[in-house]
């Protein structure tokens, strides 16, 4: 049998989870509760009769923990925040594959509202833990997910722009979808609002409360819906399970529009994501740009074969955390790197130049440089140069440059 | 101004060039070796060693095969240096065209003074065993126009030089008088009988030279002898030196065990 592909959704409030092809999903609050004395850990419901019965310490938010990379102490020992969420997750992957009767998994994607360096680094070495190979591991962002949920549905839902209203503990979120055709490669755009107008689910435990947050939400979507062209509204989230008490707004988001409702939309999305994964060549040939996703094209002039040629040092679309380069350069009367940034709009395009004078002074073309590029997030570049010398001709210096980019 | 994008070597083990006392860790090293040692290269440079490091070390199975085959069916060595330079693509044609005519330059002279200018090479980079040993061999050329008697008296005068400076006094002094006996005129070879007397005192010259620096004003000698004692005292390698045993005894200790290790190494490339 093969193995599983799972979508898993991370949130600080709740956790989703379901598999490639298979109805059953699995909604969790993020809670980790741990015996009293015991090396026993409860997830959901158990946690919560665990921690009622004063049997067990709960821990909550387990992402925002490791975000801040806060210690958490259970009883007389200190976990860290990796720790915690290395047995979440073990105990969150227990259910599919009890269900399903596999231990296997094939793909594992965690989507998350905002990856940070952070909570990536965190999650790479859960995955390690659990014996995932990282070849099968991704973490995207919820922006991504939702593409990807989009995209492969029917062609004619993503005919035209496509607006995602998520209403959940953390909030009202809205995401919107574009395709861009017509370029070199199809470009999908996800872009993200956080709508902060004292809009929570508590406010639907009351009904002056519910009539408030209909008018917030109908303000939100007259607001965000004009003037555009829509083929389709979904609403996902606990507070659209069961969106009636909406009225006036669901009437708003109809107007020539088709709604749709999805409960588990964001783990589905990781889902699609890595069942492609797993496809000889991708269904998705599209740059997609979102969270998580670079803005930006990074490129540098070097000489390759005696011309010009412009090397991509990481393109737009690509994941900012998996953009890692790494380039030997000698230098040619060269005293600077220049990075050329082309935001998606080509006419922004500029130059970024990073001297390198600490650099000791040798006949020219005898240095050699190692230039290692990363990404801290979608916005910023770090880069780290490191004087190579010309091997035992000119030996090299411990000279190190670091400088961050903002893109 | 541009920056030359490097390929992936993961050379595990370098090409050694014992001549200059380094090892070569990339392509781009091993062109600037051939680019700007011409002298070192000109002759038996690419051998099955370099070859295989070619194929092995820096990858580069295309250029290696055809290094083999070239040298296999008697090429040219130069165009095997010449193709060396073309595939790494460290330097421009231009300077690959420039790279030529010199080859070219260095093959159009005397046999016997390319060979010397070979030895001076191996003199400038302080390889005296090697210098002394291609001095030697032109000391047995066939005579004609250029090795004729002038010829003759430089080449024991660099031998001289060589022994000198690998403090093996008898055998300076006797190159030297070789040197007087081919070209008594130069004034330059009596310096050097003098200079050598001046730097190991225990030296019997002969009557004739001893005569002969007397007959002589030596006021210009003493001066330049002592420039150079002057200079020597006053060396970066002596300040070094004597910074070195200001320090603490551990680092004192420490550092003296790498100096004698770098003389060692330089003596044995000297021999």
């Amino acid at each position: 049998m093969e193995g599983l592909v799972i979508g898993l959704d991370l949130s600080d409030f709740y956790t989703q989870v379901c598999c490639w092809e298979r109805e059953k999903t699995w909604t969790f609050p993020t809670i980790l509760c741990k015996k009293k004395d015991e090396d026993q850990w409860y997830i959901g419901d158990e946690a919560y009769s665990c921690n009622l019965a004063g049997e067990g310490i709960l821990v909550d938010k387990l992402p925002a923990l490791a975000r801040k990379g806060e210690a958490v102490l259970l009883g007389a020992k200190k976990y860290s925040p990796r720790e915690l969420l290395q047995e979440y997750l073990k105990q969150v992957l227990s259910h599919p594959r009890t269900a399903f009767k596999t231990e296997k998994i094939s793909q594992l994607v965690i989507t998350l509202p905002q990856p940070d360096s952070q909570i990536m680094d965190c999650l790479l070495y859960c995955a390690d833990y659990l014996e995932i190979p990282r070849s099968r591991f991704h973490v995207i962002s919820h922006g991504e997910s939702f593409l990807y949920y989009v995209l492969a549905q029917k062609k004619e839902i993503w005919s035209g722009q496509v607006g995602l209203f998520d209403l959940s503990q953390s909030g009202l979120c809205y995401y919107e979808m574009k395709v861009q055709r017509g370029l070199k490669q199809s470009t999908v755009l996800s872009d993200y609002e956080k709508i902060d107008q004292g809009m929570n689910l508590d406010l639907l435990d009351s009904s002056s409360g519910i009539r408030m947050a209909d008018k917030i939400l109908c303000g939100c979507a007259e607001r965000l819906l004009a003037k555009k062209l829509f083929s389709a509204i979904i609403l996902t989230g606990r507070g659209f399970e069961k969106p009636s008490w909406a009225a006036e707004f669901m009437k708003v988001i109809g107007r020539r529009r088709k709604v749709f409702g999805e409960t588990v939309l964001f783990a589905r999305g990781a889902c699609v994501k890595g069942q492609d994964c797993l496809e000889a060549e991708t269904k998705f040939p599209y740059v997609m740009i979102c969270e998580g996703r670079l803005k930006s094209t990074i490129s540098m002039e070097v000489i390759h074969e005696e011309k010009p040629t412009q090397l991509v040092i990481a393109a737009s679309g690509d994941s900012w955390y998996e953009a890692k380069s790494t380039l030997d350069f000698i230098l040619d009367n060269q005293e600077e790197l220049v990075f050329q940034i082309q935001p998606l709009d080509s006419r922004k395009r500029y130059e970024i130049r990073m001297p390198l004078e600490e650099i000791p002074h040798r006949p020219n073309r005898t240095t050699r440089i190692q230039m290692k590029v990363g990404f801290l997030d979608e916005s910023t570049m770090a880069v780290m140069v490191q004087d190579k010398g010309f091997g035992e001709l000119f030996p090299a210096s411990d000279i190190v440059i670091r400088r961050e980019i903002a893109l | 101004m541009s920056l030359l994008l490097c390929r992936m070597e993961p050379v595990q083990h370098p090409f050694e060039v014992p001549e200059l006392g380094v090892r070569l860790y990339s392509s781009q090293e091993l062109c600037y070796v051939i680019y700007e040692n011409p002298l070192l290269v000109i002759d038996d440079f690419v051998d099955d060693r370099l070859i295989q490091f070619v194929r092995s070390e820096l990858n580069m199975e295309f250029l290696a095969g055809k290094l083999d085959n070239w040298k296999k069916s008697n090429e040219n060595p130069d165009n095997l240096l010449l193709l060396i330079l073309t595939e790494c693509q460290y330097y421009t044609s231009s300077e690959v065209s420039h790279y030529r005519q010199l080859l070219i330059q260095l093959r159009k002279k005397h046999p016997a003074q390319l060979a010397k200018d070979r030895a001076d090479f191996f003199f400038g980079k302080r390889q005296y065993g090697r210098a002394i040993s291609l001095y030697e061999k032109l000391l047995d050329s066939q005579r004609d126009n250029v090795v004729d008697e002038e010829f003759l008296s430089r080449l024991w005068c660099c031998l001289g030089a060589c022994y000198a400076r690998m403090f093996q006094s008898e055998k300076a002094y006797h190159a030297y008088d070789r040197a007087f006996f081919y070209n008594s005129r130069n004034p330059e070879i009596l310096e050097r009988i003098y200079s050598l007397k001046a730097m190991f005192p225990e030296l019997n010259l002969d009557e004739r030279y001893q005569s002969a620096i007397q007959a002589r004003d030596t006021k210009a000698w003493d001066e330049r002898i002592e420039a150079a004692r002057k200079n020597s005292r006053e060396s970066q390698a002596v300040k070094d030196l004597d910074q070195l045993f200001m320090k603490d005894p551990d680092y004192r200790m420490e550092g003296a065990a790498k100096l004698v290790q770098q003389w060692k190494q330089e003596y044995r490339s000297m021999m």
